[in-house]
């Protein structure tokens, strides 16, 4: 038992990780979400406690999963300039979240730097954990880590009007990078792997960001030091996720036997096939937004996925040549009234303001 | 005190005939000019407005403006006892609840004397904008009430295109398409064939042919309909009363989604 100041409690560790979600709000009127951990024992309590599965029950339905940014090197405090780099792991992967790494240091400790980071894709696991111990206790160099769950990318995807992973991705960038800036850091220089077409995503970042210099680059990651830096941050992150993932589902013995979580493994296709339930589909590990599942789903005969009939659908449908009639008051001047939703009219609910008759 | 004599009772049966499938119930506005009648179905997609000025009866009497709420589907119970040469007479006190209908025959002395108790209807006046429309199209009522019957077969909705050739009346369905043009033709010998349509731009515009055939049950009221459309629009559908009023129907087109 140590009695070190720095330390914490697994508890303390717990309740901090689930802060670092937000689920009821817009990260940006979230205080905490992403507020910076203040020393290092506490972000490695943190981040294993988030690695290891911490979750609140709301982010699998609403919300943004979680914003961890590191205790702030002194060294970058104090700097005029700080180089970002950012990079991301599991974008194409079916299962599991996405996860963007950013990793920044003072530009006049560069020297110190370790020389080993390049491509985490190029390195070996061991390389990779044995790198990511050395950012993680390295003094100068800070990170941040931002997950997307599956259920969020799902959701997204989903909504009415979509909103596409390349959005999320450039979204996710310019968080870490508003986040950076909040904590005070001087960030003059980023680099980043980019996602989609280079030239709008800089201009995009450009628009946001005045006073940054952006070099956006497809393979920047094997380029540039603070992108790789990023890369076994994200990489690393998003590995131990898989790992640590716990199911929401407990009743179910579902086995971790997933391979990489990328569609063209045999051993997820695999998974996921097996766990199919007629009428919940996948548990919340399988973006259901993916291609493969769609078509799986849509494939499956009535007794592997059976038919669910939404009374939406019934409503649009009725409307044929998909035709909306139109309302009288809009046209009608002195009208204040305005139409219910078509639910409660179809049940001829009305609002009771007294209960008393 | 409001007091009115209708010489030609079954005009009044006819108007609540009219309105008594879209509106349940409504106030009948008194004043000193005429007997209106405004209110939206229940749904909110139509609108009617009935006028019958002062000058449709033979007596007309109204102190003070008096709104008197009446059940349509009441009203034409009541109306159904009414011969269709019978004079029908109003009376209602100012602050009354009730409605006094006087029935009298002309060939016999019988008397019917009937009092409908008054409800109080919330309902607030609404301005129709008076926008100038871009089409007006007259056409017999007969053949416009033929047309909606017989295209409610095929769909629900009936797209309306007004042009310089005629008037096309069009529905896609499940089991298939109709369309019904109307020439123009204004050299017709009988006024009441007349079709004639002034025009300043084509339009062309969707509506739920259950409110079409709905307001067709004005079609006893008057020889003639008259058709006023412009874009994005309710089409106003309008059946005069001789000199002495109207009834007009409104109805909010439908809309391509997206």
């Amino acid at each position: 038992m140590t009695t070190d100041d720095s330390s914490i409690s697994t508890q303390m560790a717990k309740d901090l990780a689930d802060s670092l979600y937000s689920c009821e709000k817009h990260p940006l009127f979230s205080p905490k979400y992403g507020a910076p951990m203040t020393n290092k024992a506490e972000t490695k309590a943190v981040l294993n406690a988030l690695l290891n599965g911490i979750r609140p029950a709301s982010a699998n339905v609403a919300g943004y999963g979680p914003l961890l940014l590191s205790d702030i090197p002194d060294s970058a405090k104090e700097s005029k300039v700080v180089v970002v780099g950012v990079d991301e792991a599991g974008r194409g992967s079916v299962l599991g979240p996405m996860v963007y790494g950013a990793a920044y240091w003072s530009a006049s400790v560069e020297e110190k730097i370790p020389k080993g980071f390049n491509d985490s894709k190029q390195l070996t696991e061991q390389t990779r954990d044995k790198l990511f111990d050395q950012l993680l206790d390295h003094e100068d160099i800070g990170f941040c880590m931002r997950s997307l769950l599956p259920s969020e990318i799902s959701r997204n995807m989903l909504r009415s009007k979509p909103y596409n992973l390349n959005e999320m991705s450039h979204d996710s960038t310019m968080l870490m990078i508003r986040k950076l800036l909040d904590a005070g850091l001087k960030v003059k220089k980023a680099f980043i792997d980019t996602v989609g077409n280079a030239y709008t995503y800089r201009r995009k970042l450009e628009g946001q960001f005045p006073g940054i210099e952006f070099v956006v680059e497809s393979k920047a990651d094997a380029k540039y030091a603070s992108c790789s830096a990023a890369s076994v941050v994200a990489k690393v992150s998003r590995d131990k996720f898989m790992s640590g993932w716990k199911f929401t589902d407990e009743l179910q013995d579902v086995s971790r036997d997933f391979g990489s979580g990328y569609p063209s493994d045999p051993k997820c296709k695999a998974w996921f096939e097996k766990l199919q339930d007629p009428l919940f589909g996948y548990n919340d590990f399988v973006r259901f937004s993916w291609a493969p599942i769609k078509k799986k789903i849509a494939e499956s005969d009535e007794e592997a996925a059976v038919n669910v009939l939404f009374q939406a659908d019934l409503d649009d449908d009725e409307n044929d040549l998909k035709q909306e009639q139109q309302g009288m008051s809009s046209f009608l001047s002195g009208s204040k009234k305005h139409k219910r939703a078509r639910y409660f009219e179809q049940r001829t609910l009305s609002v009771v303001t007294s209960l008393s008759s | 005190m409001f007091e009115a004599r209708l010489t030609n009772g079954v005009t009044m049966k006819q108007i609540i005939e009219s309105i008594k499938d879209l509106v349940k119930d409504c106030n009948l506005d008194c004043s000193e000019e005429e007997i209106s009648i405004q209110s939206m179905d229940s749904a909110h997609v139509s609108l009617v407005a009935v006028r019958l000025g002062a000058g449709a009866f033979d007596h007309y009497r109204c102190d003070r403006p008096n709104a008197l709420g009446i059940n349509t589907a009441n009203m034409s119970k009541i109306f159904k006892m009414l011969n269709n040469d019978d004079t029908v007479t109003f009376k209602a006190e100012d602050e009354g609840d009730a409605l006094t209908l006087l029935f009298e025959g002309q060939k016999n002395d019988t008397i019917a004397d009937f009092e409908l108790k008054l409800m109080d209807i919330d309902y607030e006046q609404l301005g129709i904008p008076d926008t100038p429309y871009k089409c007006s199209i007259k056409m017999p009522s007969r053949e416009f009430e033929r047309i909606v019957r017989d295209l409610q077969v095929l769909g629900d909705t009936c797209t309306i295109s007004c042009g310089k050739e005629g008037v096309r009346f069009s529905v896609t369905g499940n089991i298939g398409t109709g369309n019904i043009l109307t020439r123009a033709n204004a050299s017709a010998e009988k006024e009441k064939d007349q079709v004639i349509i002034d025009m300043e731009e084509p339009v062309e515009l969707n509506f739920a042919l259950r409110y079409l055939n709905f307001f067709t049950k004005a079609t006893s009221l008057s020889d003639h309909v008259m058709i006023s459309m412009s874009p994005e629009v309710p089409v106003v559908i309008e059946y005069p009363i001789q000199d002495y009023g109207y009834v007009k129907y409104y109805l909010a087109p439908k809309i391509e989604e997206e």
